[in-house]
């Protein structure tokens, strides 16, 4: 009864607090609870007498728990990296996808209690060849989920909002078999987004059998998610609409129907074997199975005006006469849904189009909701032999081979009220030129089609991948070091199942392969002078091939390649120093960082073209540089104080080359330089700062920490800082188109509670664990990213038509996580 | 596992809260408080006016952008007067199609003449005090000034002519009968699409009067040939300073295949003023044929006029045969070509004159080797004692849906034989043979 009360209490205190200021926006991208960092057990120390120890995993670092956990909220990426630099692998299988070598958490998501048995180490690593960035080494085994039989039930205010789950994982029987039963259920509304919606199962079986010196272990794992995308939004739609507000849903007959949805179900079989033949070799070997499909959802439309009610032609900047912006904005603001999708509309003018077509008569859509799909098929497999040499020596050698199907296609979602829709391509129609132009597909012209069916674009991209790294390590009385080297084969290829009105050529059938080898090496020494100071030296050189999604400049509709591809050469170098005593833990890094040879593709729709465009980059050279500390300090034992720096400089460092392809015409558009020559590279703040406290007293623990997060540079558009660009902005006004935008700095505190306690119920204690997590408290307004919309011009007074969309943080967010122990 | 992913995707569209669509739309509950005439006359001519007052007008839509010749408005008419609103979109007909009843609030607009012609918007843009513009009236605020109501049908134009064409027609739907364009506006596109400019055309009324046909470079129809007849245009009425404008919704809009009033274009034209008389008939070009028989077509003169005859009569044979063929007649550069003659029978006993076309005769001497078409004409018939006083016209032949090389005959067909029943001796004279076309 007083735990109900206290539950109670919290929830009331907190959805006060919540109700007080509107929460804000969050992104689409996997969010900060879902990758719940919980350490490592600790790591089995290899020192022996006379040994001094080598330095723990990041994992137990500070310094990189700051960056994955502190700093997550303020989007910081460790060193200012890519987001292929960065792996995860599960029972030994690399989970990074083959199409964009993200890591894709969300596949997993809502099952933090199993997946939270993981490794991180920074960089490389010694053992291993890693990615540059943080590389998780998780252990989702029947065997390594800790046992447990518990249920946890989570509150929050949060997007992914109401969390139940619960996990049964028995350890080895005596029998050696294992199992894991984890299913989670997960629920969000409207608290973070006008009109959002979540709903999400994920579940997880492993079994695992112990034979003499064999584990083998089976986990079949995967979430179903069924969630609102999450839009960017210019400054002056959220000063009409407030911060929760979003352009994608409309009123529909008394309900809020959202046009923006995401839905994901990538469901995952890895098979997994250990085998110690003697006490020297450990060899790991792996197999996964994944297929799945994930979709968004969005308007397509046919000679009607844009039904996105954030267009700019509908907001009153768009205007140049001062009464009617403040018309319009008066306007908007006595009449809130003008800021909403208008489905009383779309479903009138789709049921008033008459039209025969093939000899059918029926309404013909103007608009229809469309799904973006991408079929994904994965087989992955891996396997690594680790041999302890002598005493001192060991190496590792290791072969990933992957194979991807990523199928995209579009199909009809929801006529609106219409009979039916045509695969047709609506922007190709000012082409009045060519009468093919406008088929999205000329082996079935004209063709009608209804909700379900394919229209669009339709192809597949194969990608193959062959991966071998070898390691060696020798750890001496007072020196570690370590040398490895990896050899990278790389495969792509386009499958087009659509013969496109304007590529009748090179639309249809399958691409030539294209094929890249790559490789790297690496080494490094840590100097152990005592068991109390380290120092560390690493250097890498390494070369990437290009992701295949932007090898093919317009996978849509054809399979150009882009004209400049190259593999990216990267070479770093980095030196650290250790310290640690009874009270304190001090680290600091200094690194450096070059890239080479770098493309990029961008897609957007351009106004000027009136068509999708892309726009292949490449000669795209980086340089990073930075230094990282951090302290603990043990003031009392229950007391310690955390301070981390991380500063640094990233920036491109030459103009770059671009050329355009336009998706609507055959031929390729301008060429020529993009003028960023020393503009920081975006995405993440280049400096972070955390104080925080640590509080054990005993039975509960308290963490509090204020993170500041400054020199965060904004997603640039490189057409602006053309040529052509630069012409048409010096006739307007005086250079305001090219500066890079700085995001303002981002401050806010989080607070950490928890406690565990026990309930007597019937003789039987039952242990329950409570944990509150307060994120922003002080409810501070910033942005978490954005982007300089791509497509760009003036209006007549010399303004930016199409300003800068930015994603907002929540306000002040709480979770209270609820654990029985049973 | 392929249907398997079918199968979800299946089930997660019918999982997702299936929506209805909405109730038909029953129209907006309200009504006007003006006409638009009197809106029209409370506008001070030259002067850019705001409107106060809580007024609302209605009228159904005559005119949008669906084929794009009305650019960035709509045309609304009621039974007193029209009026264009200028509306800053694309894709207008969907939201307002022809003949969709709306309801416009008339607080907080602007009247403002352009070129002479009133139309309504939201502001006024006077960066340039030299050139005041009328701004149109933005998207976001389509649904505060304008209402819907219902579908309604079609509005009969007001017929029209030239002297009614007075401003208080703007905006609404007229009709102008016996019109055509000039000769130098036939046969040209409706408008300039490739360079997507703007062509005013002139159209001439039969009667009296000028007004010009404009048509914008990127309307769909731009590329089509205007017509080179003459008939009857639909549209709607606008001006241009003292130009008199129509401006249609689509080619629809105009019905023109009639023979010019302005004096068609001749395409032949004999009336053998020139010929030597009672002979048979020579003239350089025509084909003057006796396939049975004897009888020629022979020249002949009654002051002042010549014109050729046939007749069986005192040639004695049983089947007369005989054809007059004019020359060949080349239909490609003209359209609604209508061939006439002058026709005079004397002593009709039942012989027969028929006009014939082909587009297959060689020019030689056989013609019946060639397929004849009968032509439809009025031919003079049953002056049984003797010749008939007046000539017969034929009327207007239409030789439409020919093109190219033709040629036109005349064929007699008679018989002298004693039989005073089967005797067929008719004499038919000849005259005025025309062709004239646009």
């Amino acid at each position: 009864m007083h735990l109900l009360l206290f539950v109670a209490g919290c929830l009331l205190l907190f959805f006060v607090n919540a109700q007080k200021k509107d929460s804000l926006l969050k992104t689409l991208i996997a969010e900060p609870e879902d990758i719940q960092i919980v350490y490592a057990e600790d790591g089995e120390s290899r020192a022996t007498s006379g040994f001094i120890p080598s330095p723990l995993h990041a994992s137990k670092e500070l310094l990189y728990s700051a960056i994955s956990f502190r700093f997550g909220a303020g989007r910081y990426r460790y060193r200012g990296l890519d987001p292929r630099s960065f792996s995860y692998r599960m029972n030994g299988i690399k989970m990074n996808r083959l199409y964009d070598q993200q890591i894709p958490w969300n596949d997993w998501g809502g099952l933090n209690e199993s997946t939270a048995n993981q490794t991180i180490v920074a960089g490389v690593g010694e053992e291993q060849f890693g990615n540059m960035g943080m590389n998780n080494y998780g252990l989702v085994e029947a065997s390594s989920i800790r046992t447990q039989k518990t249920i946890s039930f989570v509150t929050s205010n949060r997007a992914y909002g109401n969390r139940v789950s619960f996990v049964h994982a028995q350890g080895y029987n005596k029998k050696q078999w294992a199992t894991t039963l984890h299913i989670s259920g997960r629920k969000g509304g409207e608290q973070i987004l006008d009109g959002g919606f979540l709903q999400s199962i994920s579940y997880l079986m492993a079994l695992q059998k112990k034979y003499k010196a064999i584990d083998l272990n089976l986990t079949l794992l995967g979430a179903i998610l069924s969630r609102n995308t999450t839009p960017a939004t210019t400054n002056e739609y959220r000063f009409l609409g407030g911060q929760k507000t979003n352009p994608y849903w409309g009123w529909h007959q008394g309900v809020k129907k959202n046009a923006g949805a995401y839905f994901l179900h990538q469901p995952k079989m890895i098979l997994s074997a250990h085998y110690s033949p003697t006490e020297d070799i450990y060899i790991q070997s792996a197999i996964m199975y994944s297929q799945g499909l994930q979709y968004t959802t969005g308007f397509d439309w046919y000679q009607a005006a844009d039904p996105r009610a954030d267009y700019y032609r509908y907001l009153p900047s768009y205007q140049n006469d001062s009464l009617l912006q403040h018309q319009i904005q008066q306007w908007i603001l006595s009449n809130p849904q003008a800021l909403q999708i208008n489905w009383d509309r779309i479903y009138q003018i789709n049921s008033h189009n008459l039209f025969t077509l093939q000899g059918i008569r029926g309404n013909r859509a103007k608009y229809i909701l469309e799904s973006r799909n991408r079929y994904t098929k994965q087989f992955f497999i891996t396997t690594q032999l680790q041999q302890q040499i002598t005493a001192t020596d060991s190496w590792t050698i290791a072969v990933d081979i992957s194979k991807e199907y990523v199928h995209s296609n579009k199909r009809v979602l929801d006529l609106l009220g219409a009979d039916y829709y045509v695969n047709w391509n609506q922007f190709a129609n000012s082409n009045i030129l060519d009468t093919n132009a406008i088929q999205n597909d000329l082996n079935e012209p004209d063709r009608v089609v209804y909700a379900g069916d394919i229209f669009g674009y339709d192809y597949r991209l194969q990608v193959e991948e062959i991966v071998g790294t070898a390691s060696w390590i020798t750890r001496k009385q007072k020196l570690d070091m370590h040398i490895g080297g990896t050899l990278n084969y790389t495969q792509y290829q386009r499958i087009g199942n659509m013969r496109n009105g304007l590529f009748p050529g090179n639309s249809f059938g399958a691409s030539l392969p294209i094929s890249f080898l790559n490789g790297g090496i690496k080494a490094g020494i840590t100097y152990k002078h005592s068991g109390k100071q380290y120092f560390l030296f690493n250097m890498l050189a390494l070369s990437r091939a290009p992701l295949v999604q932007h090898v093919f400049v317009a996978a849509r509709v054809h399979s150009l390649l882009h004209p400049a591809l190259s593999n990216e050469k990267i070479f770093q170098a980095e030196a650290g120093w250790i310290y640690n005593s009874s009270t304190t833990k001090f680290r600091l890094n200094g690194f450096i960082l070059h890239k080479y040879d770098g493309i990029d593709l961008l897609s957007f729709y351009h106004d000027e073209y009136q068509s999708l465009v892309s726009y292949a980059l490449s000669e795209v050279k980086q340089m990073h540089l930075g230094i990282e500390a951090s302290l603990v300090y043990t003031v009392t034992p229950s007391l310690s104080v955390e301070l981390v720096a991380l500063v640094g400089d990233y920036r491109f460092t030459t103009t770059q080359q671009f050329a355009t392809y336009i998706d609507n015409e055959i031929s390729p558009g301008d060429k020529g330089r993009v003028f960023i020559k020393n503009f920081k590279v975006p995405g993440t703040p280049q400096q972070a700062f955390s104080v925080g406290l640590g509080y054990k007293p005993g039975k509960w623990w308290a963490n509090f920490a204020v993170n500041y997060l400054r020199d965060y540079w904004l997603d640039f558009n490189p057409v602006r800082r053309t040529y052509a660009a630069g012409r048409l902005q010096s006739q307007t006004k005086s250079n305001w188109i090219f500066p890079q935008e700085k995001l303002p700095d981002i401050i806010y505190t989080d607070l950490f509670v928890g406690t565990s306690f026990y309930l007597t119920k019937k003789k039987k204690q039952v242990p329950i664990m409570l944990f509150l997590s307060v994120n922003n408290c002080f409810n501070n307004l910033f942005y978490t990213g954005g982007y300089e919309q791509l497509r760009f011009g003036v209006n007549e007074s010399g303004d930016n038509k199409f300003p800068t969309k930015y994603f907002v943080a929540p306000g002040i967010n709480y979770s209270l996580t609820t654990r029985f122990n049973f | 596992m392929k249907n398997y992913l079918n199968y979800c995707f299946i089930v997660l569209m019918a999982c997702s809260k299936k929506f209805e669509p909405p109730p038909p739309f029953s129209g907006a509950d309200i009504e006007a408080t003006i006409s638009i005439k009197q809106m029209r006359d409370a506008h001070i001519p030259g002067a850019f006016g705001k409107w106060v007052g809580d007024d609302i007008i209605t009228g159904i839509v005559i005119a949008n952008d669906a084929t794009n010749n009305f650019y960035k408005s709509i045309v609304v008419q009621d039974s007193t007067g029209g009026i264009t609103i200028k509306l800053d979109g694309f894709s207008l007909a969907n939201d307002y199609p022809l003949y969709q009843r709306v309801f416009i609030r008339l607080n907080g607009l602007w009247l403002s003449e352009y070129g002479g012609m009133l139309q309504l918007g939201a502001g006024i843009d006077n960066n340039d005090p030299r050139y005041v513009d009328l701004l149109p009236i933005p998207v976001p605020l389509f649904s505060r000034y304008i209402l819907k109501g219902n579908i309604e049908s079609a509005p009969t134009p007001i017929h029209v002519n030239f002297d009614q064409l007075k401003d208080s027609l703007q905006s609404r739907l007229i009709q102008i009968d016996s019109v055509e364009l000039a000769v130098a506006d036939t046969a040209k596109p409706f408008a300039d699409a490739i360079n997507k400019t703007t062509v005013s055309h002139t159209l001439r009324l039969c009667s009296v009067g000028t007004v010009y046909l404009r048509t914008s470079g990127f309307a769909d129809f731009a590329a089509i040939k205007t017509p080179r007849g003459n008939g009857s245009i639909r549209g709607i009425y606008t001006v241009f300073g003292t130009q008199k404008q129509i401006q249609i919704r689509d080619t629809g809009d105009v019905q023109m295949n009639g023979i010019r009033c302005s004096g068609a274009r001749l395409i032949f034209y004999e009336d053998f003023e020139t010929i030597a008389v009672n002979t048979g008939l020579h003239i350089s070009g025509w084909k003057n044929i006796t396939e049975n028989g004897s009888a020629l077509f022979e020249g002949k003169w009654t002051a002042p006029n010549k014109y050729v005859e046939i007749s069986a009569f005192a040639t004695y044979q049983p089947v007369v045969n005989s054809w007059l063929i004019l020359p060949p007649i080349n239909l490609n550069n003209s359209t609604h070509e209508q061939l006439s003659f002058l026709t005079k029978d004397g002593f009709d006993n039942g012989a027969v004159l028929q006009a014939y076309i082909s587009s297959n005769y060689d020019g030689g001497n056989s013609p019946s080797k060639a397929k004849w078409t009968p032509l439809k004409a009025t031919i003079a018939k049953g002056s049984v004692n003797g010749p008939a006083t007046k000539w017969t016209p034929s009327g207007p032949i239409s030789l439409q849906g020919y093109t190219g090389k033709v040629y036109i005959a005349f064929k007699y067909e008679g018989a002298d034989i004693p039989d005073p029943l089967l005797k067929k001796t008719t004499r038919f004279q000849l005259d005025e043979i025309k062709i004239v076309g646009n």
